[in-house]
């Protein structure tokens, strides 16, 4: 073996720390980046999963997927009729939010509904089914429903159906695999038969086309828009890939931007280990230059012990990276559309990125060290460290605080480009304020421990350089495994939709056609309360509206906002998961309409305590109007995620406008376990609630909100 | 064969570490340069070695100015035609001692086993052959700057500067270095030229050249 490769090999065994250090680094680098590549694909599937699962192959769909508005399969047929020789199938359903009700527990179910018979000859499910006779009408759930909720096939279950407005018993006829319409992994369907969903006048709400001929879907979808009796159901493609798109676009991009903070701090790493590393080589490298050792040859020697880091590194991280994607499909996706693609080019490019990016970052103090003379090496004297000045501190913090606030404002295009600037300032900061950290930090240990070695290693001589990379390295690590708490954070974000804000035992929730009078719903707050083995309830109830908007800044969704009826805003903490991050205002008792704002509306809408808030209420037809009441601003509640806008106010101001905002009404309970079945036989038996109201376990109501079945 | 012309010297551009320096050393001169600690000697050795540079003066090897080189003409100057031997910085401590000595024929992208033979001798001269695969770490201090001299021969240089070459050794060991380093240059002819504050060990050299505060004061032939 050559001789200098054997020395490189064998002075790697020192500095194992810092070795380790890069090799880390590299494989973070490199398996981030390799996800990357294919984070798109992960997005694009959850998104577009759903889609395929409800829609199959077929290319239009008309009415909606969850409780959509009910029309005439008739009426349908008369608007095709034109087009009948070119629909390959037409597929009615009645989709529609439901209860299963087990000997334990109420669970908020998608009930699909279909000609059962005709569907499984088309598209057979694989699982197992029964043999024998049934006692009640044939009810189809998926392998993973039943596991959770302990089904047997054959076993009898009550369902509570909305298209007729009671339960009704099926016995189980098949537990399929988790393929099909059961293929979502998040999926809590049940499919039975359409005459069996008792629907009025044989409704239904979604028919699935397949057509010939693609290209008349703008005919069919024109023709129907403009029909009398078909114009208020939504016609759209069955398969949303453009909308499936646009969502995957815009997280991958975020996920760059975490990915560019990563790779940031990740070279400061970088230089800063190989500071360190190249600091310990020198007498190594002395040794080459007396021995005729040339700076180009010294430059190549350390390179060449930091590709192998790389190598070594790259090679680790592609397998993490690969796991980690593994581990996120069968986490996050139970079937794919499309496989997730891990094309040779992938493993190619991250592999090349890794070692590009560490041979980088390496390279500017390996240069340092290879043009110093011999005699600049071996001079000795103790390079003490230079303070930056309180007041460029102060510069480079306003700067970051400048971007970050630029980055808020900005479409996430230009927030992608301030973000590079970001990371700039902010080594920056970690760069030139590390030195005086270090010295406050061992002053301050100084006083408890004069003679430690921290207390020492800012006094004297021993304040040099390399102290000074010491504290760049532990500050730089510091800054990155936050970022990276914050990265997980906010893939959790993305991929699991907001954290609830609410902390209750149980939810009940009160389905109504019409509101209840607020007395009815107030009376059964108190009538929960006071249920044997409950602690309190809590009534919250619900509607969407748009922010009144005058300056034209707000469009879409961002004006968007949830309007919550409570019966006391001044006691909300009781209910919520963080009850002392509400912070009110201290004279908020005589104002008429007071709400608390979650601090999501007090920054994107730039207000503050006492301001006044005004609504536009969206009629059906699309067509605008002023919501008569207004808010005032009494409270900020901070616990609320950045991803939702809620506004607290009294109950009575949403009735006036109801037909328009169709509240919900559910209540925050807290219990004993004992508590919850005889509440659920008392809201069953209640005679005035219909068989509508519905106690569900809260992580159980949580899960089906977030899948629209809440 | 090296000539040191009105050097001058200052890192900070205030003390001056050599002052106006001016020496010439022959081919086959034993050179011994005396002075105390911080006289100034080593960064002499360094200037005249071109591992440093003067702030004034030139150092001529060979009639040809070595004062201005790029930092890569002095590498190539250094393994071809000066072997140095430090007190400290000489030896590879992962190789073994016969590769410690290949060392400037790789570094000059030259194949060690057309070395083989020479390697063999010049350990077999210096009495080092039984470490051939030793580490250095396992030598004595005398036995490890036999190594460092025998690196310093293998590519056969015209003259070999030495800083302190018995600075770390016991009293045994660096006379015996300096038997050795007399031996060289009478029967190899190489020129020698060793700092040192030893008098002792000044006089095996041919020649003493005394320096303080950074001036040569006056050079006298040893007999």
């Amino acid at each position: 073996m050559n001789i200098i490769l054997k020395h490189t090999f064998k002075s790697m065994r020192q500095n194992k720390a810092q070795i380790a250090m890069v090799v880390a680094t590299v494989m973070v680098v490199v398996a981030m980046f390799f996800a990357s590549l294919s984070m798109f694909d992960i997005f694009f599937n959850i998104n577009a999963a759903e889609f395929v699962r409800l829609s199959a192959d077929a290319d239009m769909i008309v009415g909606a997927h969850y409780d959509g508005q009910f029309y005439s399969p008739e009426e349908l047929d008369n608007v095709l009729e034109p087009f009948a020789d070119n629909i390959v199938y037409k597929k009615s359903f009645i989709k529609t939010t439901g209860v299963l009700k087990t000997k334990s527990e109420n669970v908020a179910i998608l009930v699909e509904a279909t000609n059962l018979e005709q569907y499984l000859d088309g598209a057979p499910l694989y699982g197992k089914y029964t043999q024998g006779e049934l006692a009640y009408p044939k009810i189809v759930v998926n392998q993973r429903f039943a596991g959770e909720n302990n089904l047997q096939l054959g076993q009898t279950v009550e369902v509570f159906l909305a298209t007729c407005g009671d339960y009704k018993k099926f016995s189980i006829y098949a537990i399929s695999d988790n393929i099909g319409i059961f293929a979502s992994g998040s999926a809590i369907n049940v499919l039975i038969d359409l005459d069996d969903a008792e629907s009025q006048f044989g409704l239904i709400n979604v028919t699935l086309l397949k057509f010939k001929d693609k290209s008349i879907f703008e005919q069919v979808e024109e023709r129907l828009t403009n029909d009398d009796n078909m114009s208020s159901i939504s016609v759209g493609e069955a398969l949303n890939t453009t909308y499936s798109r646009e969502i995957a676009t815009n997280n991958t991009l975020l996920f760059a931007i975490a990915l560019l903070f990563i790779v940031g701090m990740m070279v400061l790493i970088l230089v800063t280990s190989y500071i360190i590393i190249v600091k310990s080589r020198l007498n190594e490298m002395l040794i080459f230059k007396t021995a005729g050792a040339t700076p180009m040859q010294t430059t190549l020697i350390m390179l060449l012990e930091a590709s192998l880091y790389a190598i070594f590194g790259a090679f680790l991280g592609l397998w993490v990276g690969r796991g980690g994607m593994a581990l996120a499909e069968r986490v996050l996706l139970a079937n794919f559309t499309s496989a997730i693609t891990y094309q040779w080019w992938k493993w190619v490019l991250a592999f090349v990125v890794g070692i590009i990016v560490t041979l980088a970052s390496v390279l500017a103090p390996i240069l340092k060290v290879s043009k110093q003379s011999i005699r600049q090496a071996t001079s000795g004297t103790v390079k003490e460290v230079k303070f930056a000045k309180p007041a460029f501190l102060a510069v480079i913090l306003l700067a970051i605080a400048l971007v970050i606030f630029a980055m808020r404002s900005l479409s996430i295009f230009y927030a992608f480009a301030f973000s590079a600037l970001l990371i700039v300032l902010i080594a920056i900061f970690i760069i030139t304020s590390s030195s005086r950290v270090h010295l406050w930090v061992s002053k301050l240990i100084s006083k408890v421990s004069p003679k430690g070695i921290i207390a020492l290693s800012a006094t004297t001589t021993k304040r040099n350089a390399t102290a000074h990379n010491v504290s760049i390295l532990v500050a730089t690590v510091t800054a990155f495994s936050f970022m990276v708490v914050a990265i997980i954070d906010f893939i959790n974000v993305v991929l699991t939709l907001a954290p609830s804000r609410y902390s209750s035992d149980y939810v009940v929730e009160y389905r109504y056609d019409k509101m209840p009078e607020q007395a009815e719903l107030l009376s059964l707050e108190r009538e929960l309360a006071e249920h044997q083995g409950v602690d309190s309830a809590y009534l919250v109830a619900s509607a969407g509206l748009e922010w009144k908007d005058t300056t034209g800044k707000y469009v879409g969704a961002d004006k968007w906002v949830n309007l919550i009826g409570v019966s006391n805003v001044s006691n909300l903490q009781s209910v919520m998961a963080e009850p002392a991050n509400i912070e009110y205002s201290p004279s908020f008792q005589g104002v008429q309409n007071p709400a608390i704002c979650n601090i999501d509306i007090i920054k994107r809408f730039n207000l503050k305590l006492g301001d006044t808030l005004y609504f536009t209420i969206e009629e059906p037809d699309g067509s605008k109007r002023d919501y008569q009441h207004f808010v005032t601003i009494v409270g900020i509640d901070y616990t609320t995620t950045e991803y939702d806008k809620y506004i607290y106010t009294n109950l009575n101001i949403l009735y006036d406008e109801q037909e328009s905002l169709k509240p919900t009404t559910r209540y925050f309970v807290n219990a004993q376990p004992s508590a919850y079945l005889s509440l659920r036989t008392y809201l069953e038996n209640k005679e005035e609630l219909g068989k509508r109201a519905f106690i569900f376990k809260y992580e159980r109501w949580l899960y089906a909100s977030a899948l629209g079945l809440g | 064969m090296l000539r040191v012309k009105n050097v001058s010297k200052t890192f900070d551009g205030k003390r001056m570490v050599l002052k106006d320096a001016s020496l010439d050393i022959q081919k086959g001169d034993f050179v011994s340069i005396m002075g105390a600690s911080g006289s100034g000697k080593s960064t002499l050795l360094t200037i005249m070695g071109g591992i440093d540079k003067p702030t004034l003066g030139e150092v001529y090897l060979e009639g040809r100015c070595i004062s201005n080189l790029p930092e890569r003409e002095l590498a190539i100057l250094r393994r071809t035609k000066i072997g140095f031997v430090f007190q400290f910085f000489n030896l590879a401590p992962y190789l073994n001692v016969e590769e410690n000595i290949l060392l400037p024929i790789i570094l000059d992208r030259k194949k060690a086993k057309d070395y083989k033979d020479k390697v063999a001798e010049i350990m077999e001269y210096l009495k080092i052959m039984p470490f051939r695969d030793t580490l250095p770490t396992k030598l004595s201090g005398g036995e490890q700057q036999r190594v460092a001299i025998a690196k310093g021969l293998i590519t056969e240089p015209q003259i070999i500067l030495l800083d302190e070459p018995t600075g770390n050794l016991d009293s045994a060991s660096a006379e015996d270095i300096m038997h050795l380093l007399v031996k060289i240059n009478t029967e190899r002819h190489t020129t020698i030229v060793q700092v040192t504050h030893d008098e002792h060990n000044a006089a095996f050299a041919s020649k003493i050249f005394h320096i303080k505060d950074g001036q040569i004061e006056n050079n006298e032939h040893n007999t």
